[in-house]
């Protein structure tokens, strides 16, 4: 990671993250991975643990649908402005490129990437980001989306710190196809399919408790989550029931 | 998806005096069957009675198989349905195939049916029903054939939830998929839902009937919902095209 000394001149930082740190995140990932886990609870995770790793403002995961067009998953924290720079990336910027490449994509200062992505990197710098990274979900030969990382300082992540992100974005992966190896070509697309339609029932969760319980649309998802939480059941189940059960819903509001 | 609309138009019209929507779901079903070099195709679709007991099929001996699922109970199809999430079957003459269904597998290799590819027709929560791909010879679709049906399947979401203006003749705009901010879309789904005390699929169409009724983008009239400068009352028009409840 490049910062800068007291004079304003660029050092090199040497130290990334800590051994300790690396294991204590793989540990809580792979406590997570238990059988019957909440795939879009676990993403979340994710996220929040590759922005704190790679010590940036923000995570957020996106996935390949049929057509080709990336597709919000999760992020490290669910906001509207996050929402549309991963939005936007369906036309163009790192996500799409890393997705198209299957490559790690980044770009150290976007102020200076207008001419990479005119229409991204301006509304990324707006939205008070200054760098970003995408790393491709990769199985084998099939890319199926991407994990965005958000900076607010310019800068590019360390060698060693992106290999410790690529292994997170390979849990990831496993994690959304639920097996190492496919052993059917059918798998990816049901699994696939299953995880983009749970997001949406997600996304509709959130209207509903928005409206009812008259919050902002940004606050619910954690309400829908600490909920779960509480109650130890899964996100996807407390979310379906509150846009099914319309008149058998759990309170949310209650302890 | 403009692709899968030209097949369904080259289609011949229905016999018999089907609705405009399921004369529309028919000729999808003949559409995909035909170019997907299927043995037949059903539309199933979930009732006002809960259950998937309104086929629509390309041909007599595949709407025979999805009743038979429908009786035995299990299959493929309804297991889309209940696990949200594509069954797709290539050989229903293996043994995992004849362990998961014991009773549907074999009832449908003697009906010729070797491999069948059950997509379920939903929005998140709204589950409109299943399309079932039925064919003679075992073996996976290929992957632009499973990008195809999954489109079909598209096409079919859109015309239960009143979403193809061009039934009526109007220019389609689809699923305004790719420019769109989807994730404000099921977020006013989900608001429209409680402001109107209807399930999810009727917000849904009704939020259509909407964009459509003043001329507006989906994705405008979603947007506004969310940012709560529009509500949407109970005598808003209904949804337009009458399967879903």
């Amino acid at each position: 990671m490049e910062s800068y000394d007291e004079d304003g001149k660029e050092e090199l930082d040497m130290t990334t993250i800590s051994p300790d740190r690396i294991a204590e995140v793989f540990v809580e990932v792979a406590d997570t991975l238990v059988d019957d886990f909440d795939l879009i609870d676990f993403l979340h995770l994710v996220t929040r643990r590759s922005a704190q790793l790679a010590d940036v403002a923000a995570a957020g995961l996106l996935l390949a649908d049929h057509r080709g067009q990336l597709q919000f998953m999760a992020a490290s924290a669910e906001e509207a402005r996050l929402l549309e720079l991963f939005q936007v990336q369906n036309h163009e910027g790192p996500c799409q490129d890393a997705f198209r490449t299957g490559q790690a994509v980044g770009d150290a200062d976007l102020t200076e990437a207008n001419a990479r992505w005119p229409v991204f990197a301006p509304r990324a710098v707006s939205a008070g980001y200054r760098s970003v990274h995408a790393i491709p979900l990769r199985l084998r030969s099939n890319v199926i989306g991407a994990l965005n990382l958000f900076g607010t300082e310019a800068g590019d992540l360390d060698p060693d710190d992106y290999r410790i992100i690529q292994a997170l974005a390979d849990v990831a992966t496993i994690s959304i196809l639920q097996e190492r190896t496919i052993s059917r070509g059918e798998v990816l697309t049901e699994q696939l399919q299953s995880a983009l339609n749970s997001r949406i029932v997600i996304e509709q969760a959130k209207g509903v408790v928005a409206q009812r319980y008259e919050i902002d649309i940004n606050d619910a998802f954690e309400m829908l989550r600490s909920y779960a939480r509480r109650h130890n059941q899964r996100l996807l189940v407390v979310a379906s029931a509150v846009v099914t059960d319309t008149l058998d819903y759990p309170d949310l509001a209650a302890g | 998806m403009a692709l899968v609309r030209a097949l369904i138009a080259d289609q011949p019209a229905a016999e018999g005096s089907l609705g405009v929507t399921e004369a529309y779901l028919h000729r999808l079903s003949t559409a995909a069957a035909q170019c997907m070099q299927l043995s037949g195709a059903v539309i199933s679709v979930l009732t006002g009675s809960g259950s998937l007991d309104l086929l629509i099929a390309s041909d007599d001996a595949s709407k025979e198989i999805a009743e038979l699922q429908v009786t035995l109970g299990e299959g493929p199809s309804r297991d889309a349905y209940e696990s949200r999430r594509p069954v797709l079957e290539p050989d229903l003459g293996d043994s995992t195939a004849g362990r998961r269904w014991p009773a549907f597998a074999p009832a449908a290799r003697a009906l010729s049916v070797e491999a069948e590819f059950a997509l379920p027709l939903q929005v998140g929560a709204a589950r409109l029903g299943v399309l079932d791909l039925y064919r003679a010879a075992p073996g996976s679709l290929s992957p632009g054939l499973l990008v195809l049906a999954l489109t079909f399947a598209d096409d079919a979401v859109a015309t239960l939830l009143g979403a193809n203006e061009h039934l009526d003749g109007s220019v389609p705009d689809g699923f305004e998929r790719a420019s769109a901010d989807l994730s404000t879309q099921y977020q006013a789904q989900g608001m429209v839902m409680v402001q109107l005390g209807v399930g999810v699929g009727e917000a849904t169409a009704r939020l259509r009937a909407h964009a459509y009724a003043v001329d507006r983008r989906l994705a405008d009239v979603a947007g506004d919902v969310v940012a709560r400068r529009l509500r949407l009352d109970r005598d808003e028009p209904q949804s337009m095209h009458g399967v879903v409840r």
